[in-house]
């Protein structure tokens, strides 16, 4: 039965798209909210499980129709949850966001919001499968969904950047799937993968396939080397996918990494993935103080907090995955309001380039408070991504303690250190300063889904919140994912 | 304690300042943060009733996530319940006397809600018996002082709402900070102290277990093979909290803040949290294997904040910039105190080491019950004259009688003259430092000797350019509005009423106090500032120029962050970003491989040519290959 | 002993003269019907028979072909023929035999028929583009026939290089894969769309057949090897920089046709064995291939059926000047995106080449794929970018269809193509 309910939380929004498509034939308004509501069920599902302990299991059939079988435990709903949470905002805030941006190019939504639903049904999807190639088809669905809308509502060369989408994603896509095929070929085809797989693979066959799972994730996660493809596509995308694209969709791969790789990696990769991790994101918060267009900058602050989910991945212990799970849900809910804020930018005062913003506080203070808890988020201070980075720093600590590590330290600290000067030196060149643009900005539903999203980011740091997911996200990464091989 | 005064008097001033945020209108926001403040000094008090003596005495906690470590435990002792006291009441005063000050504000919303959550922020640090719950406050605080430095957004009025002189620049590097800049400069070196700070807590955690300080506190010798690593990584925090050297910077131009703001962060509580955390936690600390050492690094480190801090404050021109210098040269000396204490309670058991550091938070109250008036009458000054220039204007004390009494006052105690409540507390810290110097032996009386002595020079400095001597006003001054006047009125009289108390208190002590270094020095030093800047003013001297002009750049400091450091970031980041992110990367897998596969693809196309009979060659020379192929 | 259906497909060409009477789609729309209808009296090609014949169906409503249906539902026939000829073979291997015979008429046939369908527009182009298929199909059927022949009475392993070169020659892969550009390029849309479905089912089908009455040599297996990994690299890189429908389709089928060819080759270079697959179970290599193939056609076919079937313009080597939004989904399935048609195939090929031991062959293949990306996304936006109002046709909506449904159902599917 609790299968049952699985299956139609994640179907309900694509089946709903098709709703939604009629419905932006005559408005926007009864597209998007259509859209929000499809993934109510979803959210209430995953909040069970991920505040309740709950847990879900659903089975399609034997032989093939394993493939779609499905799981929710609280960490996988960890992401869910997110996905739903961010989902229901974007949807919102995308009611006035893409009839600005429809009337902008003369042409009707109706495909934004066909494809809102496959894209949100295919990335739950493919966080709660089973089966590995479960979430590579959900990944793919998703991912094709999304490309139409860049595709139709992007900005700058469109075409191009689609085409650019398109490849690294298919890439990326198709690497972990020929890691999923070697797994699966040796008999290892449900996720998360059992602690005797290691033992049972032959070890030159294993090390190639983790090698291809980690590529691919590594793809999608943008890490530092492959990360070239993600500035250019969140920041032509619509806003809205872009609010989604870049908290949602990326911290895929990262999931993938906890669940696939991580249990079969030989213990000597450990140590590099950390340097990478670090190196990724002190590299990405660099990149980001460079940007003058904000939507850039957003993407690669996306780069750095990417480097923070493999640092965290790479700990190998509860604290580090319970960390990973938490950062993407901070780095979600965060970005999701920056990108909003951004779209709010780009629907009101026509341009995302920071040098003509400037003392926008006055332009709406509302805005810029919401913004300011955005970027907390990231920069972990006082909401969830405070729990996120006291867990991240307590687990580095637990796997490497002592004096030799101290070098481990430095580096730490100096990727806050950086996160905290592009956040901060970006809200002073958006908010702070003289005002260059007067005008007050209006109070539509955009800013109501930016604020509310704030808000929640707030709420829930705050206990019984952040105790009860923190405890049920560690309680089965402690059963379930830490004795794997670790 | 009763757990639940202890939380109304932390969260009432957070509920009431969210509840200001739905309320319209400037006045109904500021006078329910008002009342909210009131309340929560008053639970305060209840809090601390009936007084308990020692360290971590009662504790209470719940857990918040325990498997981190995370509980929301409060401490209570002398300590925690005096700063408690301290914190609540400053708050009210303050909050009152801003209802006034920042009538008709641009930004009353964004000023009231971070007042009361600074409020918060700070009682959770005083209280906090867990790390991780002390860490929300830090960071709160750390916020909160970001955001209200960053106060007047818009950067206007420079010559009211900047720190240094619009325009000035030295060797390329602006000498002038607008708010949001200095907001900026703040966080970011605060930032770089949390981050170490952060690391330290885990480690902590890892490595012994538990975070709370009052289990820490029990574990006694079990926790000395915690090392060294974890204790200069937490020194981080407080240095950067409480700006001591080389981290003074941000401190000076946090000034750029709503003189209430200065008053209640930057003089009065914030900045105290870090020696307070410094002063809470050497009884663990000290049990640690190397702990001399750590202890010695916060001596020296304070004693150099305090002097050279000490300086700067007798050299800058603005005000607001003067009392910020004393602020970090006060901060230095509980600093250097508690190192001080540290190094003598070693050798001593752990009743002698409490006794030592009660010595150096007595010096957070006196500097703070005087520092706080000395901010809020500034205030009015700046409010009533228009500048913020030490020098613009003079001769205040006709005109504004109340505010150069309280002012009078506040500066006689901050400098530590007998019987205001600065002369014990100082004289007993100083002798601290001292005594600390010479266990390790260096020579403390002369640093002690040049703490006492700098004092006085930049307090009379400070009046003495502003009330009695200077040009005369251009326009007609009249005094500050009572809800300006008497908070601070209240709190100099205050400082001279716990003078008398601590009179009272350590009246066998007075003796030795009196006859002490440091006590002569002072009175050297008294004596020099009141022929210099009170009694016959505008002497001069070419030689001393050079060394002044040093003092007076703040020792080049800005000129290392501001100019080299954010530079190299700056152009490192960019030159990476051009070089490496387009040049390389982007270049290659945008560029170069697309390119190569369309030659590739045009080289295939072109095989296209539409004659049957090129076709049919290459069809049977292909074939041709592969026989071959398969033959061999 | 001579089957049936046979008669079936002479009474059909019989039919001729009729052409001249009777407007020539409701002779073909009548013939999908024959064709559907017969599905009931031959369980085990009743799939075939009826994709192929609501196929037919649908072309036949969707053109005037005048004198020419009568060619269209010849095509629909043989191909179905060739279909129930496999199965048979592999029903009854006591008469492969004449089966196998029976698949090589049937390709006759629908060649002749084909090029009828291509040669259609009676524009120079088209009959240029038409005579190209017809040269290069003569030739390599010419070379079947001789390559059979010598395969059963004299020299297996010269006779199966002999049929090699015949289906290189047939389905145009590298290096006799000029003509194909030119005949989608060139020829009538209506006429390719026939061409992608019957004229490359049918040489897929009669593969399948002969390998069950001859199988495969292996030193034809290493030349079919080698020239499929090459044509499939060679037409992906090819395809990238290809501007209009026809050319750039016409790579994806040189494409797909050396994914089909791969699968045999493979099997037979590498022995065939038993393999045991993930989701399919236990089964030998053999039959996987020929899921592969008959998929892959299948895929192949719909797809580009709906595609050229929806133009309008006279011949295919420009763009279209309508909106066909059905044809997204023959455009993803063409690309092979999961859940749709055109992924199975591929995942069954590459699950088969790592059965085998063959990572490289798996991993050239998933380049292969990420390679067509762009091209792929290059035709849809030319299904999608011209102005409505939206030119949906019966062929293009059914394949789209399809391609859901068998991708959506392909656990059942896999049960009911395995012979």
């Amino acid at each position: 039965m609790t299968g049952l309910a699985l299956y139609a939380s994640i179907l309900l929004p694509i089946a709903l798209s098709l709703a939604a498509y009629v419905a932006a034939r005559r408005s926007t308004q009864a597209a998007a909210y259509i859209s929000a509501v499809a993934l109510l069920p979803l959210l209430a599902v995953s909040s069970l499980s991920l505040f309740g302990g709950s847990r879900y299991l659903g089975s399609a059939g034997t032989g093939l129709w394993s493939i779609f079988s499905l799981y929710l435990e609280p960490y996988n709903a960890a992401y869910v949850f997110t996905v739903a949470l961010v989902g229901i905002m974007v949807a919102i805030f995308s009611a006035p966001y893409m009839e600005h941006r429809a009337e902008e190019l003369g042409v009707r939504n109706t495909t934004f919001y066909l494809t809102y639903g496959f894209f949100l049904g295919g990335l739950a999807g493919a966080f709660a499968a089973q089966n590995l190639f479960g979430i590579y088809i959900f990944i793919e669905v998703a991912l094709i969904a999304s490309l139409f809308q860049v595709l139709y509502y992007g900005y700058g060369d469109r075409a191009r950047i689609a085409v650019m989408y398109l490849v690294w994603s298919h890439v990326a896509a198709l690497l972990m799937l020929a890691g999923f095929i070697v797994l699966y070929l040796n008999g290892v085809t449900t996720v998360p993968v059992p602690a005797t797989a290691a033992g049972a693979l032959p070890r030159d066959l294993l090390y190639l396939a983790v090698l291809l799972v980690l590529l691919g994730s590594f793809i999608k996660m943008a890490a530092l080397g492959v990360h070239m493809w993600l500035p250019y596509v969140h920041a032509e995308a619509p806003t809205p996918l872009s609010a989604l694209l870049s908290p949602v969709l990326v911290g895929f791969g990262g999931y993938v990494i906890s669940i696939v790789a991580l249990p079969l990696m030989p213990r000597s990769w450990f140590l590099p993935l950390t340097w990478y991790g670090i190196a990724t994101a002190i590299y990405g918060g660099m990149m980001a103080y460079t940007q003058s267009d904000i939507k850039r900058l957003f993407a690669y602050s996306t780069v750095s907090q990417m480097g923070y989910m493999i640092l965290a991945l790479s700990l190998r212990n509860v604290f580090g995955l319970t960390a990973a799970a938490l950062i993407y849900i901070s780095h979600g809910l965060g970005k999701a309001v920056l990108f909003m804020t951004a779209g709010y930018f780009i629907m009101h005062l026509h341009t995302r380039d920071i040098d003509r913003m400037g003392g926008l506080y006055g332009y709406n203070s509302a805005l810029a408070g919401a913004a300011v808890v955005g970027f907390l988020n990231l920069a972990g201070i006082l909401t969830i991504g405070m729990i996120s980075e006291i867990t991240l720093a307590t687990a580095l600590v637990k796997t490497y303690l002592g004096m030799e590590y101290i070098e481990l330290y430095i580096a730490f600290a100096a990727m806050l250190v950086v996160t905290g000067i592009y956040a901060f030196a970006t809200i002073r060149n958006v908010f702070f300063g003289p005002p260059k643009i007067g005008g007050a900005g209006p109070y539509d539903a955009a800013l109501v889904a930016i604020v509310s999203t704030a808000l929640l980011s707030v709420l829930l740091f705050l206990p019984p919140m952040s105790s009860s997911l923190w405890t049920n996200i560690s309680v089965y990464v402690q059963n379930r994912l830490v004795p794997v091989g670790l | 304690m009763s757990p639940e005064y202890a939380f109304l008097t932390i969260f009432l001033p957070l509920m009431a300042s969210v509840l200001s945020l739905f309320l319209p209108g400037e006045k109904a926001k500021a006078w329910l943060v008002v009342l909210g403040s009131l309340l929560s000094a008053v639970f305060s008090v209840l809090t601390y009733s009936p007084p308990v003596s020692g360290i971590y005495t009662e504790t209470y906690s719940v857990p918040w996530i325990p498997q981190l470590g995370i509980y929301i435990s409060l401490h209570l002792d002398q300590f925690s319940g005096v700063m408690g006291m301290l914190v609540a009441w400053l708050v009210f005063f303050i909050v009152l006397y801003s209802v006034k000050y920042m009538e008709g504000d641009y930004r009353p919303g964004w000023y009231w809600f971070f007042m009361g959550f600074f409020a918060t922020s700070m009682l959770i640090i005083t209280y906090a018996d867990n790390l991780w719950f002390l860490l929300v406050g830090w960071e709160g605080v750390g916020l909160a002082s970001w955001a209200l430095i960053g106060h007047w957004y818009k950067d206007d009025e420079p010559d009211v709402k900047w720190v240094g002189h619009p325009g000035d620049r030295v060797a390329l590097v602006d000498y002038s900070w607008p708010p949001s800049k200095a907001g900026l400069r703040a966080i970011l070196t605060i930032r770089i102290g949390d981050s170490a700070f952060l690391v330290s807590l885990a480690y902590i955690f890892v490595a012994l277990g538990t975070v709370q300080l009052s289990g820490l506190f029990r574990l006694g010798s079990a926790a000395s093979a915690l090392g060294l690593l974890p204790l200069f990584l937490f020194l981080m925090g407080p240095l950067t909290k409480s700006a001591q050297f080389p981290f003074t910077e941000w401190l000076l131009t946090a000034m750029t803040g709503p003189t209430s703001v200065s008053a209640l962060i930057h003089a009065a509580t914030m900045v105290n949290a870090g020696v307070y955390l410094l002063i809470v936690t050497a009884p663990i600390f000290a049990s640690v294997q190397g702990a001399q050492t750590y202890f010695l690094a916060v001596l020296i480190f304070g004693a150099l904040t305090a002097i050279l801090s000490s300086i700067i404050a007798l050299t800058v021109d603005e005000f607001k910039l003067v009392l910020a210098g004393s602020t970090a040269a006060n901060l230095g000396i509980i600093a250097a105190a508690t190192g001080g204490a540290g190094l003598l309670g070693l050798s001593g058991g752990g009743a002698a080491l409490i006794a030592l550091l009660w010595i150096a938070f007595m010096q957070i109250v006196g500097h703070a019950i005087s520092k706080a008036p000395l901010f809020m009458g500034y205030g009015a000054v700046i409010h009533e004259s228009g500048t913020k220039y030490l020098g613009a204007v003079g001769r205040l004390g006709r005109y504004m009688r109340a505010t150069s009494l309280a002012l009078w006052l506040a500066m006689l105690s901050l400098i530590g003259t007998p019987p205001f409540a600065g002369f014990f507390t100082k004289e007993m810290a100083v002798e601290n430092i001292s005594a600390g110097f010479d266990a390790v032996g260096l020579s403390g009386v002369l640093v002690a000797g040049l703490i006492a002595f700098l004092a006085p020079l930049y307090g009379l400095r400070l009046l003495g350019l502003s009330l009695v001597h200077g040009p005369e006003p251009k326009e007609h001054i009249h005094e500050a509005h009572p809800i300006m006047w008497v908070p601070y009125t209240v709190l100099a009289f205050a400082a001279l009423g716990v003078g008398g108390y601590l009179a009272y208190l350590y009246a066998d002590e007075l003796a030795r106090l009196v006859a002490s270094p440091g006590f002569l020095a002072f009175l050297v030093g008294f004596a020099a500032a009141l022929a210099l800047y009170v009694l016959r003013p505008g002497v001069r001297s070419r030689a001393l120029t050079p060394l002044w002009r040093i003092g007076y750049r703040r020792f080049y400091l800005p000129w290392l962050y501001d100019g080299v450091l954010a530079w190299v970031y700056h152009n490192l980041a960019h030159l990476i970003y051009w070089a490496v992110d387009r040049g390389v990367i982007d270049n290659l897998y945008h560029a170069a491989l697309p390119w190569a596969f369309s030659k590739i693809s045009a080289a295939f196309r072109r095989l296209q040519t539409g004659s049957l009979s090129w076709y049919l060659l290459y069809a049977i020379a292909g074939s041709l290959v592969l026989i071959l192929l398969v033959l061999l | 002993m001579i089957d049936p259906f046979f008669l079936v497909v002479l009474a059909f060409a019989a039919l001729a003269p009729l052409a001249l009477k009777v407007d020539g789609r409701y002779l073909a729309a009548a013939m999908g019907v024959a064709i559907f209808a017969m599905a009931f009296f031959v369980p085990e090609a009743a799939f075939f028979f009826t994709l192929l014949g609501v196929l037919a169906i649908a072309l036949a409503l969707d053109w005037p072909y005048g004198g020419l249906g009568l060619a269209l539902g010849l095509s629909a026939a043989s191909t179905a023929l060739a279909a129930y000829a496999y199965y048979r073979a592999v029903a009854a291997p006591q008469y492969a035999l004449n089966y196998a015979f029976a698949g090589l008429a049937a390709l006759a046939v629908s060649t002749a028929s084909v090029y009828g369908l291509l040669a259609s527009g009676r524009e120079r182009e088209n009959l240029e583009g038409a005579l190209k298929y017809l040269i290069f199909s003569a030739v390599g059927k010419t070379l079947m026939v001789l390559g059979f022949a010598i395969a059963l009475y004299i020299a297996p392993t010269l006779g199966w290089v002999l049929l090699a070169f015949g289906f290189v020659f047939e389905m145009g892969l590298v290096p006799a894969h000029l003509w194909m550009v030119d005949a989608f390029a060139l020829s009538t849309p209506k006429g390719v769309a026939a061409l992608t479905i019957f004229g490359e089912l049918t040489p897929l089908l009669v593969l399948l057949t002969l390998l069950n009455v001859v199988p495969m040599a292996k030193a034809a297996a290493f030349a079919l090897l080698v020239v499929a990994l090459t044509s499939m690299t060679f037409a992906n890189a090819a395809g990238l920089t290809a501007r209009t429908f026809g050319r750039i389709l016409a790579y994806s089928s040189i494409a797909h046709m050396s994914y089909a060819v791969a699968a045999a080759a493979l099997v037979f270079y590498f022995g065939n064995k038993p393999v045991s697959l993930p989701l399919v179970g236990t089964m030998s290599a053999f039959s996987v291939a020929s899921l592969v193939i008959v998929l892959e056609g299948l895929t192949s076919g719909l797809g580009k059926a709906g595609i050229f079937g929806a133009l309008t313009v006279r011949h295919a080597d420009t763009v279209p000047e309508r909106r066909v939004l059905s044809n997204t989904l023959n455009v993803l399935s063409l690309l092979g995106v999961p859940p749709l048609l055109g992924f199975w195939p591929k995942l069954l090929l590459i699950l088969l080449s790592l059965a085998l031991g063959q990572a490289g062959v798996a991993v050239l293949v998933i380049l292969n794929s990420a390679l067509a990306t762009p091209y792929y996304l290059r035709v849809f936006r030319q299904v999608v970018e011209p102005a409505g109002p939206s030119a949906d046709n019966a062929t293009s909506v059914l394949t789209s269809t399809l391609a859901v449904i068998l991708g959506v159902a392909a656990p059942l599917l896999l049960v009911a193509l395995i012979p």
